[in-house]
């Protein structure tokens, strides 16, 4: 371990917290800034499923319903689940690698309040005459020109998109230097965590395309102020040639940490070791380097891009996403299942994303998606796989470290109460849009015939259950926090890195490393043969002594 | 007459493929991931196993899946090809201009226009059983021309011209959509397609 | 070669890979142009940190950093008067530039603690 001081004594109070250069607070703010963004959104959403619960207009104005879904797609992208995604990396990366610190923590910090700055001022455009942006979350060109979007809500809305952006792309250059130079002795690359695999490709993908989309803003930022840009011929392709090159990529970089976490947290309830680690490695590559070929499939029904290309690097997804799925079920055959709620919810992850990784291969054809592109049978693709996939997954991580972070459990009841509303919300709000795709009911509409009704009123409660769902968390966290239950160095007998440390971690993360052997460095420490005992859910009664609590 | 244009067609053949392949593809992961869960639950005196790889099992899988992927390409290139395809000397053609938030449909060497909007859907009487060509283009935003009965849609350009074509099978009453978002009345912007034998389309036409 | 850094080789050697069956299908610059600029960027950076010197083994780590929020929100403030004009973004620009300031002193106040 190299030997670092640390500023002593250490400032105190909420203001040294907001401008602390400690991974594990910058990552936490983050976090919550997210949590309290993907909350706004949320009430978007119930605004818009209010709407929709019937054809015709009762609760708002088409102008607001427009900025409606806009802040909400905007929302959940650049200002939630990106966020949210490079934020896990941050609170947990230097710890499974065995760092005392983060690579360029004044760089981490510097982002972290960009993003945060980026997300006001996109809101602030409520404020304006003509409102806020009204062009959803890529302002398609040349709709989001001066000439058809005036106001200046449509310029804040571009400012709040870079400067998040921005201070997401500066996190993941300091989370890769952090993975490829602060690795403690014995974490070779070919030792490094699942997760921490996940995060790798997910900011090789950031790095490469997010800068793009930095351009792209300016660029359309230049058009409306000075023009000249993209209004000319084959400017309004160009724009969304450049714009997908990052609106691909980045919705990879809002599923892989959580596909990483998901694989932690079936391996430490499973009480294996990661099945099948040199497939995942090697496909979580392919899968990252493929989500940068396949943009224009968003492109297919403009009969300017070429669709066989991009139909081919889309379809062959299939492969690295399977070999993901064979080494997480590898990981649960043979093992000894506890069904904790962090099990749950990657149970859960794995049959929900399943049905959204599904449509996605459907609308990589191209004589399928000209049928079913901008209809909600895509609205229902993605959110399959953000919120069944992302989103499961974020909760299957935080029911399994809330503990390290904290100091704490969060409660097993609570947690499955909000697994069960999620369950059920979900499929009672996304389902039913695959059929209404198909049938022809467009996506970014506030009204539509009455024959799409009932399936859209079902929509609308299971928005409402989700909702739900939300606030059973929130009440789990704040109760969970007020009624402590101590829960030691490894409560659940994880196998990485993090969990020999105390709960939660010191300034410097690490007083001591334990041998670092292979990629579960604690399973090495504590491998017997002694049969498992089932012991409650949540917790392990196998593991050595000093791991509990 | 052109089959490669019958989108409809198209559409539900290749669509019947990806759909088996979904079900039986949803069957294995449901059935493998639950009965893993149910069968390597906690219990007293089961040891998890140490087997951390299978290298053969998984080369078999990926070869299953390369050969899945290889299958869908070749049957998605070859639909496309057909639908795609613009054949030549066709005697029906059909300007579609869009614009927010409305539809003008004009009959080239007949003189036949056909406007409307959000406030007044515009009607597109066809001829069935025949191809047509149509050449749209947009007066300002990305439109895009949707009717969900025939399964296609293509976008409106205001930059140059975009030109496709579609053959309706049978006669009918089909829902016409604007299939790009385009600002405040975007789900207004419909239309109807009357889709008739050559006769009575001709009768139409020379009635307007 | 360090293996560390076989991922970003190995990842853009894909990028190439994938860059290179583009030909088959299409020649439009907007294709190859970003995909293969990602390969590029990629193996430049895994080369260019070949060589660079290593870091230094002792550290001084800094506890909060409040000029990083200065720069963060006068970096802000400054883009979003992009759009607004000159009242707008000279004040964040000029918070900008204090804040960098800020920065300056903090890392050389660091050095001579170390």
């Amino acid at each position: 371990m190299t030997t670092v001081a640390v500023e002593r004594p250490r400032p105190a109070g909420l203001i040294a917290w907001l401008a602390s250069t400690d991974h594990k607070r910058i990552g936490l703010l983050q976090i919550a800034a997210s949590i309290g963004f993907f909350v706004t959104s949320g009430v978007a959403a119930l605004l818009m499923r209010s709407e929709l619960a019937e054809p015709g207009m009762q609760v708002v104005s088409r102008q607001s319903y427009n900025e409606l879904f806009t802040l909400h797609g905007s929302g959940m992208i650049y200002l939630t689940i990106t966020p949210l995604a490079i934020a896990v990396g941050i609170y947990l990366v230097p710890l499974q690698v065995g760092a005392a610190e983060i690579a360029w923590p004044r760089l981490m910090l510097l982002g972290l309040w960009l993003f945060v700055a980026g997300g006001v001022i996109m809101y602030l455009g409520l404020a304006v005459e003509h409102g806020a942006a009204k062009t959803g979350w890529f302002a398609t060109y040349p709709l989001s020109s001066s000439a058809h979007s005036t106001g200046k809500g449509e310029d804040m809305w571009i400012c709040g998109v870079f400067l998040a952006v921005l201070g997401n792309t500066i996190q993941s250059a300091g989370l890769l230097a952090t993975i490829v130079r602060k690795r403690a002795p014995g974490m070779t690359m070919a030792r490094l965590s699942p997760f921490t695999w996940s995060m790798l490709a997910t900011v090789l993908m950031a790095i490469t395309s997010f800068p793009v989309l930095l351009g792209t803003m300016a660029a359309l930022e230049w058009d409306r102020l000075h023009g000249g840009v993209f209004d000319r011929s084959y400017g309004p392709v160009a724009y969304q040639l450049l714009f997908w090159f990052y609106g691909h990529p980045v919705v990879y970089v809002m599923f892989f940490p959580f596909v990483g976490m998901v694989a932690e947290a079936v391996s430490a309830f499973s009480a294996r070791r990661f099945f099948g680690y040199k497939g995942f490695t090697l496909s979580i590559l392919l899968f990252a380097a493929l989500s940068m070929s396949v943009w224009a499939h968003h492109m297919f029904s403009t009969g300017r891009v070429n669709n066989e290309y991009f139909s081919l690097t889309s379809t062959m997804l299939i492969v690295p996403a399977g070999l993901e799925y064979f080494a997480i079920i590898g990981t649960m055959i043979g093992g000894a299942i506890v069904f904790s709620t962090a099990m749950l919810f990657s149970i859960g992850f794995l049959l929900l994303f399943l049905i959204g990784g599904l449509t996605g291969i459907i609308v990589a054809s191209p004589p399928l998606d000209y049928h079913l592109t901008d209809s909600y049978f895509y609205i229902s693709h993605f959110h399959y796989t953000l919120f069944g996939g992302s989103l499961f997954g974020f909760f299957a991580g935080v029911f399994y470290w809330f503990p390290k972070v904290t100091g704490t459990l969060l409660r097993e009841s609570l947690g499955r109460l909000q697994f069960v509303l999620f369950v059920v919300g979900a499929n009672l709000t996304f389902f039913p849009m695959l059929i209404l795709g198909f049938e022809g009911m467009p996506r970014r509409v506030a009204t539509y015939p009455t024959r799409f009704t009932t399936l859209n009123a079902i929509e609308t409660a299971g928005a409402f259950v989700i909702a739900l769902g939300v606030l059973v968390f929130l009440v789990n966290v704040w109760w969970s926090l007020r009624r402590r239950v101590p829960a030691g160095k490894n409560p659940f007998g994880g196998p990485t890195l993090e969990w020999w440390t105390t709960s939660p971690p010191p300034r410097l993360n690490y007083d001591s490393l334990p041998p670092i052997r292979s990629y579960a460095p604690l399973f090495d420490l504590t491998e017997t043969t002694a049969p498992a005992e089932p012991g409650p859910p949540g917790r392990r009664s196998r593991r050595a002594p000093e791991d509990k609590p | 007459m052109v089959l490669g244009s019958d989108t409809r067609a198209e559409f539900g053949s290749l669509w019947s493929l990806y759909e088996w392949v979904m079900i039986v593809t949803t069957a294995i992961v449901f059935g493998t991931v639950l009965f893993a869960a149910w069968r390597y639950r906690s219990r007293r005196g089961h040891a998890p196993s140490a087997k951390s790889e299978a290298n053969v099992a998984e080369l078999v899988y990926t070869l299953i899946l390369v050969v899945v992927v290889a299958v869908l390409v070749t049957r998605t290139f070859t639909t496309e090809n057909r639908v795609d395809a613009i054949a030549s000397n066709v005697k029906q053609h059909v300007e579609v201009t869009a614009f927010k938030w409305g539809w003008r449909f004009t009959y080239p060497g007949s003189g036949v226009s056909v406007v409307g909007d959000d406030q007044r859907r515009p009607t597109l009487h066809l001829p069935v059983d025949e191809p047509i060509v149509f050449v749209e283009h947009s007066r300002d935003v990305v439109h895009s021309f949707w009717v969900p009965a025939l399964r296609f849609k293509r976008d409106a350009w205001p930059d140059d011209e975009t030109e496709f074509e579609l053959t309706v099978d049978r006669a009918g009453v089909y829902a016409g959509r604007c299939g790009e978002f385009c600002g405040l009345h975007h789900a207004d912007m419909n239309f109807t397609v009357v889709a008739e034998s050559r006769e009575r389309f001709e009768r139409w036409l020379r009635a307007q | 070669m360090h293996r560390r850094w076989m991922p970003l080789l190995v990842w853009a050697a894909m990028l190439a890979a994938l860059t290179a069956i583009q030909f088959v299908f299409s020649t439009n610059p907007y294709y190859w142009a970003t995909l293969g600029g990602t390969a590029v960027a990629t193996a430049a950076f895994a080369v260019y940190y070949l060589w660079r010197p290593p870091l230094r083994e002792a550290e001084y780590v800094p506890d909060s950093s409040y000029a990083t929020v200065a720069v963060a929100l006068g970096a802000a403030v400054a883009v979003a008067g992009v759009p607004f004009g000159p009242w707008l973004y000279l004040p964040g620009l000029a918070l900008l530039v204090v804040g960098v300031g800020g920065v300056v002193n903090e890392l050389r106040v660091e050095r001579s603690r170390r």
